[in-house]
């Protein structure tokens, strides 16, 4: 797994 | 919580790598990897989703967000998120140093009747924004026109206020233009960097017999050659920028435009400060709007991202736009966000930068004292018309980036739905991300 962008909290 | 399982997010999209692995995006959390076809992803994002032990795999699944217990209700997360764009610590303005422009471009929708901001009016939004600095953590300003570099000094004048506000109040100040790029010796280049510009967007609509031929002087007369020049000037600096070329293209320059990508690529290849930004002309209110040879939109959709891939193979970085539109709230037009408004060089204050004519549009006045006297029936017209009324929005994967509020203008106008380019042809932009990354930017 490669991550391109990391999940970010939306709020 | 794990008792109930794990399903799938129903905010995924799913693309594909050229080497047969699998590329995920999730709109509410914004994440976006890879997988090889040996990790086996797909089968943990059927309907059943995964149950018992999570896997390495399905544990980094469930962090970026791909993965949600079962518990969780993503409907209500959507409804909260929408609800979020409702905060008081922010405040983002358009502004109109003046509506006047030295261009007469074939397919502009504005009609100048206004000129530079008057002193009385740069007083009040000076004003409007220490009255505000108290409560904000973050002010953006959008430069806009008209052609906002015709009024340099009232730009000059606002920032120096801003800065100085910003200092004192301790908020996070950040500035873009779109400006024609005529103006923009390296000089003012240089004095907008120091004042927290740092996003630009300058048209280019081909070589330059197309591009003079679609964009040129109010008087007559050619702009590529000072445009083109200005930006080599503006490249010899160090400087942290990011320079959005944008191609608006329609049946008259189309077959020009790849041609057109392997000059900028000659000139700006490898250099990640200017990236490409392609966009279809459309019929956007303008006089010539009957003459304008628009593309059918079908074909509009795709030739945005093939131009946008022919770029990208001549070294030319995609606009990190199309990149944050996909994250959470990222496609919501500044129209329908309640913290937005934009400043007409006259004090009238909008929410859309692209209907200046429309008496809904015109939701209130910038008044002395500095206080935005609104009119909130026809604000809350442009912030409550997305997926509020429209339930095909509310059970979309892209609902949390754009909410159905991506252009309520058009909606309004059209009473269709304002889906994105990006939201149609997710499969294709989830490829070119990642075929950016591999190319080893960003």
């Amino acid at each position: 797994m490669r991550i391109l962008r990391p999940a970010t909290s939306p709020h | 919580m794990q008792e109930n399982g794990w399903v799938p997010s129903r905010f995924n999209a799913v693309s594909h790598t050229d080497d047969g692995g699998v590329i995920l995006y999730n709109s509410y959390t914004g994440a976006i990897a890879t997988f090889t076809q040996e990790e086996d992803v797909l089968s943990a994002l059927r309907r059943g989703g995964v149950k018992g032990e999570l896997s390495t795999t399905h544990q980094a699944l469930v962090e970026s967000g791909f993965l949600v217990s079962s518990a969780v209700n993503e409907d209500t997360r959507a409804q909260f998120l929408h609800q979020s764009l409702h905060r008081t610590d922010l405040m983002h303005l358009v502004v109109m140093p003046t509506e006047a422009c030295n261009f007469r471009c074939s397919y502009c929708y504005q009609t100048f009747p206004r000129g530079t901001m008057k002193q009385e009016v740069r007083d009040s939004l000076k004003q409007l924004i220490e009255q505000k600095a108290r409560y904000i953590q973050h002010l953006t300003i959008s430069w806009f026109g008209g052609e906002p570099l015709l009024a340099f000094d009232v730009i000059e004048e606002l920032s120096h206020s801003i800065l100085q506000s910003a200092t004192r109040f301790g908020f996070d100040y950040s500035a873009e233009m779109s400006t024609n790029g005529f103006g923009l010796t390296l000089d003012r280049f240089r004095s907008l960097l120091s004042w927290n510009v740092r996003r630009y967007m300058i048209t280019l609509d081909g070589l330059e017999d197309m591009h003079d031929s679609r964009r040129f002087l109010a008087g007559g007369g050619g702009t590529f050659q000072t445009i083109i020049q200005n930006l080599k000037e503006i490249q010899s600096i160090d400087g942290d920028f990011e320079i959005f070329i944008r191609v608006n293209f329609d049946e008259d320059n189309l077959g020009e435009v790849p041609k057109f990508l392997d000059y900028l690529g000659e000139l700006f290849k490898g250099d990640s400060r200017f990236q490409t930004f392609c966009r279809p002309v459309g019929r956007w209110g303008g006089a010539n709007d009957g003459d304008l040879p628009i593309c059918d939109s079908r074909i509009a959709e795709s030739k945005i991202w093939e131009f946008t891939e022919q770029g990208l193979s001549k070294g030319l970085e995609m606009s990190s736009m199309v990149e944050s539109l996909l994250m959470p709230t990222g496609s919501v037009c500044y129209a329908a966000k309640p913290h937005s408004f934009v400043i007409g060089s006259d004090g009238s204050v909008y929410k859309c930068t692209c209907a200046f004519e429309e008496e809904f549009n015109h939701v209130g006045s910038l008044l002395a004292d500095g206080t935005l006297d609104i009119d909130y029936d026809k604000l809350a017209l442009w912030v409550m018309s997305g997926e509020e009324q429209d339930e095909v929005c509310r059970s979309c994967f892209y609902r949390p980036a754009c909410q159905g509020n991506h252009c309520p203008l058009y909606r309004m106008r059209t009473g269709k739905r304002p889906c994105p380019y990006e939201k149609r042809k997710i499969k294709k932009v989830l490829h070119l991300i990642w075929k950016q990354y591999n190319q080893g930017r960003r």
